[in-house]
C-alpha cells in the first residue's frame, strides 16, 4: 500500500485524540466516582438506577416517618403508663373502702384522693404536644376531655407510612384509651327524679320476658334501680292457688310481722296486697312472664332501701315445709332459699356522677345477653322524658350505650365514697377493672406498634444498606480498575506523542 | 524536421520540456500536499511518433500527452455515501447529547429528584396535617416541582428552536453549495471544451460536493460535457448544468409549525435519508419532540390525579373545591390539510368529568358524506364517539371529560386534533397559594388532623396512572431518560462507526490519490537528472555543431 504523508498525519492525530476520548472519559469515571455519567453510558440500567434512587429517597423519607411515629407512641405511651398508675391507685383506695373496716370517714378521706386522681387523669387525657391534643384524633386543636369528663375529639388514626406497602397508626384516640365498651352493660344517659312511669320488660338469655312495673312508688332511679334488683319469688301461675299457711316477714332488724294466707288472699296479686296492706316497709309487686303470663313475686324493702329481707313460713297448711306445694312454692322453712336475690338476671346500679344520675344494667352473669324494652306511661315512646330516656319502645331507638367513660366512673367512684354508698364502690371496683383491661389491651397495641416500627426500621435499614449496594455496583466506578486502565492510557498517550514526534522528523528532504 | 544534429537538438528540446513539465508538476503536488480534497496528479509521456523521411526512420523525442489526476471514481462516490451517513449520525449524536443533558437524573439532579422530594414532603404533611410551616415546605416543593417541569419544557423548546435554526441555516449552506456547484461546472465544461482536463477545478467541485453530500443526501450524475447534474433527497435537482434551483424551509402547522424542507413548493422532508438535515429533522421529531410530549403527558397527569384529589378535599380554613396546579386546558386545531372552512374552539373542560381525562390524543373526523362525525382514540385506535350527525356551533359529544365545538362548514375526511397535554408542561404551575387552603382532610369534621387525602395523594406515588395504567410517575419518567440514553448511545455508536469507515475511506482514498514527499522527491531527483541529461546533450550537439561551423 501507498503511504503518504498525510495520511500517516491523519492517523497520527486521530488516534492522539482518540486516546484523549478515552482519558477524559476515564478522568470522569474517577472524578464523578461513577461508571454511568450519562444516559446513553447504560441505557438499560437507567430504569434501574433511577428507581434505587427513588427507594432511597423514600428511605430516607421512612426513616423521618418512622422517628415521627415512634415520638408520637412513645409520648402517647408515656401518657398511659401515668393512666396504668393512676388505676393502681385507685384500685387500692377502693379495695380499702370496700371493706367492713371502712367508715364514713375513712371514705371521705379516700375521696379527696379520687378527685385528686380524677384530675390527674383529666391532665393525662388532655396531653398537649406542641399545638397538638394527642388524644383528640384528628381534632388536634380541640381539647380532648371536658372538665367533666366528657370525650370532645373522635375516633380517627393518624396513618403514617412507615414502609412502601406498610403503614402505622401513630396516635391513640382518648376514645380508646380512656372508654371501654361490653356489650352487656349498658349505662343509661343521666336520668330525670323521679324518672317517670311504665313497665320494664327483661329478657336475660333464653328466659322469657320478665315485665316489672315502675310506679309513682318507686321511680326516684334508686328505687327503680331497688325494684329492678329486689329479690324474687319462684314463678306462680296468675290464677294459682299459693297455699294456705303463715307468712313471717322481716326488714332488716325490725320487728318481724305475721300474715296469715287463707284461701281468700292466695293469688299472687292479693297476696302482694296483702303485704303491701302491712305497710312495714316492705313492697311486694308482681313481675309479669310476658310468655307464660305466669307471675312472680318482687320484694323491695322501702323505707330503708337495700336493706335484707328476710320471709319465713311459719306454718304450712299442708304441713309439709320441705316439698314445693302450698306455701312452700314461696318459700321452705330450713331452707328459706326460694327468694332469689336479682331474680331476673340484670342487675341495675345508680352511677352518680358530676352530671347527675344514671342507671347502669349488667348481667348478673357475666357475658349472658339480655335486651331491655320500656313501655312509657306518658305514651309518648318517642321523647326522651319518662322511661323514655331509657329507652324508645316505638321507634327502638335505645338510649341505653354500651360505652363506659373513665371519668364517669372515677366520678362515681368519688361520689359513692362522699355518701358512703358501699354498693357504688363495689360496682366501681368491677367497672374500673373493665377499663384497666381495656387499657392494658390499648398499651399492648402501641407495644405492638412499637415493636411493628422497630421491625420497620430494621428492615428499612437493611434494605437501604442493599440498595445502596446495588446502585453502587450498577454505577459507580471500580476505583482500582479505573485508576489502572488511567495508568494505562497515559502510558499509551506517551508513547503514542513520541512515537508521532519520531514520524514526523523523517523527512526526505532532509536527505537530499 | 531535420535529420542529424539539428534533429538531436530538438530530442533534446523535447527532453527538457517534458522533465520541466515533470517537475512543475512534482512542484504542484509537493505544493499541494496538504490541500484537502486534492488528488496528486501525474504526467503522463510517451515517446514522439516516429518521422519516415524515405526509408529512414527519425526519432521525434519526447512528447507530453496530459496531466492526469490519480483518481478512482467509484471510492469517490463510497466516500460520499459515508460522508451523508456521517453528516446524519453525527448531527444527530450531537442534538442527543444537548437531551442528554437535559434529562440527566444519573447525577440526581433531574426531575426524578425533584418529584420524590415532592412525596417525601406530602409524606411530612401527612404527619402533622395541621403544621403550617410543614405545607409551607410542601408548597416550596411543589413550586420546584413546577420550575423543574417549566424549565425542562423551556430548555426543550430552546433545542428545538435551535434545530431550527440549524435546519434553516443547513438550507441556505446547500443553496450556496449548489451555487457554487453550479459556477464550477461552468469552468470546468469551459476548459475541458478546449480539450484540456480541468484538473484542481474538479478537485474543488469533488470537494464542495463532498460538503453538499455531509448536508443532504445527494446522487451526482457526470455529464459529457464535464459538468455535474445534483440530485438532493432522492431526486430534486438542485444543480443541473449551470443553472440551480433553491430548496426554502416553510412552517408545517401539522406538525407543530415546524420548518419542512421545500424543493419549489413540494416537501421533500420525508426523502431527506441522510446528512446533517436529516439527522436534525430525526434529532427534532423522534426524539426532541417526543420527550416533550412524554414531559406533557406526565405535567398532565400530575396535574390532573393531584387536582381531583385535591379539589375534595378541605384546607386547614375549612375550604373546598381549591386546586392544587393549574387546570389543564384543551387544545385543538384544525387540520391544514381541511378542505372545509369550519373552526374549532375548546371548551373548559368540567369539574366534573376532570377525572376522566386519559392524556391521549384524540381526531375528530368527518365522515365520508360530510355531515357525519365520529371521534376517534388516535393513541389508542379506538372510536370514542360514534357516527353521530354534525351541527355546526353545537359542542361535540363529550368523550373522556372533554367538550369542544366546531363551528362553520366542514367537508368530507374534515379531521380536527384535540388533546389535553400539548402544553401542559409550560402551563404546569402551582396555583394554589395560601398553605391553608392545601386539602389535606377529607371533611371539614375532621380537622385539623385529618391526613386522608394527603395519604391519597401519597399513594399516587405508587398508582400505574399512565400509559394504559401500567406506568407510575416515575417509571414513566425513567423510561423516558432511559429511551433517551438509548438513542443517544445508539447514535454515538453509529457517529462512531461511520467516523470510522470514512476514515478507513479517506485513507484508502489517500492511498490512491494524496500525495507522498518521499514519492515527488525521488521523482524530484528522476526528473532533475532527465533534465540535467537532456542539457548535456543540448550542449554536446551545441559543442558539434560548433565543430562543424569551424571547419575551414
Amino acid at each position: 500500500m501507498r503511504v503518504t504523508n498525510s495520511m500517516m498525519f491523519d492517523m497520527l492525530t486521530k488516534d492522539i485524540l482518540r486516546a484523549n476520548e478515552k482519558l477524559l472519559g476515564t478522568y470522569e469515571e474517577i472524578s464523578s466516582g461513577k461508571k454511568i455519567n450519562r444516559p446513553s453510558d447504560a441505557p438499560a440500567k437507567i430504569p434501574s438506577i433511577m428507581v434505587y434512587n427513588k427507594i432511597l429517597s423514600g428511605i430516607e423519607q421512612y426513616r423521618r416517618n418512622i422517628q415521627f411515629s415512634r415520638g408520637e407512641l412513645n409520648t402517647a405511651e408515656g401518657a398511659l403508663n401515668g393512666v396504668t398508675n393512676s388505676y393502681s391507685r385507685l384500685r387500692e383506695l377502693m379495695l380499702s373502702s370496700s371493706t367492713d373496716t371502712a367508715d364514713d370517714d375513712s371514705r371521705t378521706v379516700a375521696s379527696y384522693e379520687v378527685n385528686e386522681i380524677f384530675n390527674q387523669l383529666l391532665s393525662i387525657g388532655n396531653t398537649k404536644v406542641g399545638d397538638k391534643y394527642i388524644f383528640s384524633g384528628y381534632l388536634t386543636t380541640t381539647q380532648a376531655f371536658t372538665s367533666a369528663g366528657v370525650y370532645q375529639g373522635d375516633t380517627n388514626e393518624l396513618v403514617v407510612n412507615i414502609g412502601a406497602d406498610s403503614t402505622i397508626k401513630a396516635n391513640v384516640t382518648g376514645d380508646d384509651a380512656f372508654t371501654y365498651s361490653d356489650s352487656t352493660q349498658l349505662l343509661s344517659s343521666v336520668l330525670s327524679d323521679p324518672v317517670g312511669t311504665g313497665t320494664f320488660t327483661f329478657t336475660v338469655g333464653s328466659n322469657n320476658p320478665v315485665t316489672v312495673d315502675i310506679t309513682a312508688s318507686n321511680d326516684e332511679p334508686k328505687e327503680v334501680r331497688d325494684t329492678i334488683n329486689a329479690p324474687m319469688t319462684q314463678f306462680y301461675a296468675s290464677t294459682a292457688n299459693i297455699g294456705e299457711g303463715t307468712l313471717t316477714l322481716q326488714v332488716g332488724n325490725a320487728t318481724p310481722q305475721e300474715l296469715v294466707v287463707t284461701s281468700s288472699n292466695n293469688t299472687p296479686t292479693l297476696l302482694a296486697a296483702a303485704i303491701n296492706a302491712l305497710n312495714m316497709g316492705i313492697e311486694a309487686s308482681l313481675a309479669t312472664d310476658t310468655v307464660t303470663t305466669q307471675e312472680r313475686i318482687l320484694f323491695r324493702p322501702t323505707i330503708t332501701p337495700g336493706e335484707t329481707i328476710t320471709i319465713d313460713v311459719s306454718l304450712d297448711t299442708d304441713e309439709n315445709d320441705l316439698d314445693t306445694g302450698g306455701l312452700s312454692g314461696l318459700l321452705h322453712t330450713p331452707q328459706k332459699s326460694n327468694l332469689t336475690e336479682n331474680a331476673i338476671g340484670v342487675r341495675a346500679t345508680v352511677i352518680n356522677d358530676t352530671a347527675g344520675s344514671r342507671l347502669l344494667f349488667r348481667p348478673t352473669t357475666e357475658g349472658t345477653s339480655y335486651t331491655i324494652a320500656t313501655n312509657d306511661d306518658d305514651l309518648a315512646d318517642t321523647d326522651t322524658s319518662g322511661l323514655s330516656q331509657l329507652y324508645h319502645a316505638s321507634s327502638a331507638a335505645t338510649n341505653l350505650s354500651s360505652t363506659m367513660n373513665v371519668f364517669t366512673i372515677v366520678d362515681h367512684l368519688y361520689n359513692s365514697l362522699q355518701t358512703n354508698d358501699r354498693d357504688g364502690i363495689d360496682v366501681s371496683i368491677a367497672l374500673l377493672d373493665g377499663a384497666s383491661d381495656q387499657l392494658l389491651n390499648i398499651v399492648a397495641e402501641v407495644g405492638g406498634r412499637q415493636n411493628k416500627i422497630n421491625l420497620q426500621e430494621e428492615w428499612t435499614e437493611g434494605f437501604s444498606v442493599e440498595a445502596t449496594t446495588l446502585l453502587s455496583e450498577m454505577e459507580d466506578a471500580d476505583m482500582i480498575e479505573v485508576s489502572t486502565a488511567l495508568a494505562k492510557q497515559q502510558v499509551t498517550l506517551q508513547a503514542l506523542q513520541l512515537a508521532t514526534s519520531k514520524v514526523f522528523e523523517l523527512n526526505i528532504f532532509n536527505l537530499i | 524536421m531535420g535529420v542529424g544534429l539539428l534533429g538531436t537538438l530538438h530530442v533534446a528540446k523535447t527532453a527538457l520540456n517534458a522533465s520541466q513539465t515533470a517537475i512543475k508538476t512534482t512542484a504542484h503536488n509537493v505544493a499541494n500536499a496538504n490541500t484537502p480534497g486534492y488528488t496528486r496528479q501525474r504526467m503522463n509521456v510517451s515517446s514522439g511518433d516516429p518521422v519516415l523521411l524515405g526509408n529512414l526512420v527519425v526519432q521525434s523525442g519526447v512528447v507530453v500527452d496530459g496531466i492526469e489526476r490519480i483518481y478512482d471514481s467509484f471510492l469517490g462516490s463510497q466516500i460520499e455515501d459515508a460522508t451523508e451517513d456521517l453528516g446524519r449520525y453525527g448531527t444527530l449524536n450531537t442534538a442527543l447529547s444537548h437531551l442528554e443533558g437535559i434529562f440527566n437524573d444519573v447525577q440526581g439532579m433531574g426531575l426524578g429528584t425533584v418529584l420524590d422530594d415532592f412525596f417525601s414532603s406530602l409524606q411530612d404533611v401527612a404527619n402533622d396535617p395541621a403544621s403550617v410551616s410543614l405545607r409551607t415546605v410542601l408548597l416550596s416543593k411543589a413550586q420546584s416541582l413546577e420550575d423543574r417541569i417549566n424549565s425542562l419544557d423551556s430548555r426543550l423548546r430552546d433545542e428545538i428552536t435551535n434545530i431550527e435554526s440549524q435546519i434553516s441555516g443547513e438550507v441556505t449552506d446547500i443553496n450556496s453549495l449548489a451555487t457554487r456547484i453550479a459556477s464550477l461546472n461552468d469552468k470546468v465544461q469551459d476548459l475541458e471544451a478546449s480539450g484540456q482536463t480541468a484538473n484542481d477545478l474538479r478537485d474543488q467541485r469533488e470537494l464542495l460536493l463532498k460538503e453538499l453530500a455531509a448536508k443532504i443526501n445527494t446522487t451526482v450524475l457526470e455529464e459529457s460535457n464535464g459538468s455535474v447534474t445534483v440530485l438532493a433527497a432522492g431526486g430534486s435537482p438542485i444543480v443541473a448544468g449551470t443553472s440551480t434551483t433553491s430548496l426554502s424551509v416553510s412552517a408545517d402547522s401539522d406538525n407543530y409549525g415546524y420548518y419542512d424542507v421545500q424543493f419549489g413548493s413540494v416537501d421533500i422532508s420525508s426523502r431527506i435519508a441522510s446528512g446533517n438535515l436529516k439527522g436534525l429533522i430525526e434529532a427534532r421529531d423522534s426524539n426532541f419532540q417526543d420527550a416533550l410530549n412524554r414531559l406533557n403527558t406526565l405535567a398532565a397527569s400530575i396535574t390532573k390525579e393531584f387536582n381531583v384529589l385535591h379539589y375534595a378535599g378541605y384546607g386547614l380554613d375549612s375550604t373546598t373545591t381549591n386546586d392544587l396546579f393549574n387546570v389543564l386546558t384543551t387544545t385543538s386545531a384544525a387540520k391544514s390539510t381541511n378542505t372545509g372552512t369550519a373552526t374549532i374552539a375548546s371548551n373548559t373542560i368540567p369539574v366534573a368529568t376532570r377525572s376522566s381525562l386519559t392524556m391521549d390524543n384524540y381526531e375528530v373526523q368527518i365522515a365520508a358524506n360530510g355531515t357525519d362525525y365520529t371521534v376517534v382514540n388516535v393513541t389508542e385506535g379506538t372510536t370514542v364517539v360514534t357516527t353521530t350527525a354534525y351541527s355546526s356551533g353545537t359542542p361535540i359529544t363529550t368523550f373522556d371529560g372533554i367538550s369542544v365545538t366546531i363551528t362553520g362548514t366542514v367537508a368530507a375526511s374534515d379531521v380536527f386534533t384535540v388533546n389535553t397535554t400539548e402544553d401542559a408542561a409550560r402551563d404546569f404551575g402551582v396555583s394554589l397559594t395560601d398553605v391553608n387552603k392545601f386539602a389535606a382532610a377529607t371533611s371539614t369534621a375532621t380537622l385539623p388532623g385529618s391526613n386522608a387525602n394527603v395519604l391519597s395523594m401519597i399513594n399516587l406515588e405508587d398508582s400505574k396512572t399512565l400509559s394504559n395504567s401500567s406506568a407510575t410517575f416515575s417509571t414513566y419518567y425513567s423510561s423516558l431518560v432511559s429511551s433517551i440514553g438509548v438513542a443517544s448511545s445508539a447514535a454515538g455508536t453509529n457517529d462512531t462507526a461511520q467516523n470510522r469507515i470514512l476514515e478507513e475511506l479517506n485513507a484508502y482514498r489517500e492511498s490512491i490519490s494524496g500525495v507522498s514527499l518521499d514519492e515527488e522527491a525521488a521523482n524530484l531527483i528522476k526528473y532533475q537528472h532527465a533534465y540535467q541529461a537532456a542539457a548535456r546533450i543540448l550542449s554536446v550537439v551545441d559543442e558539434m555543431l560548433e565543430t562543424i561551423v569551424n571547419l575551414r
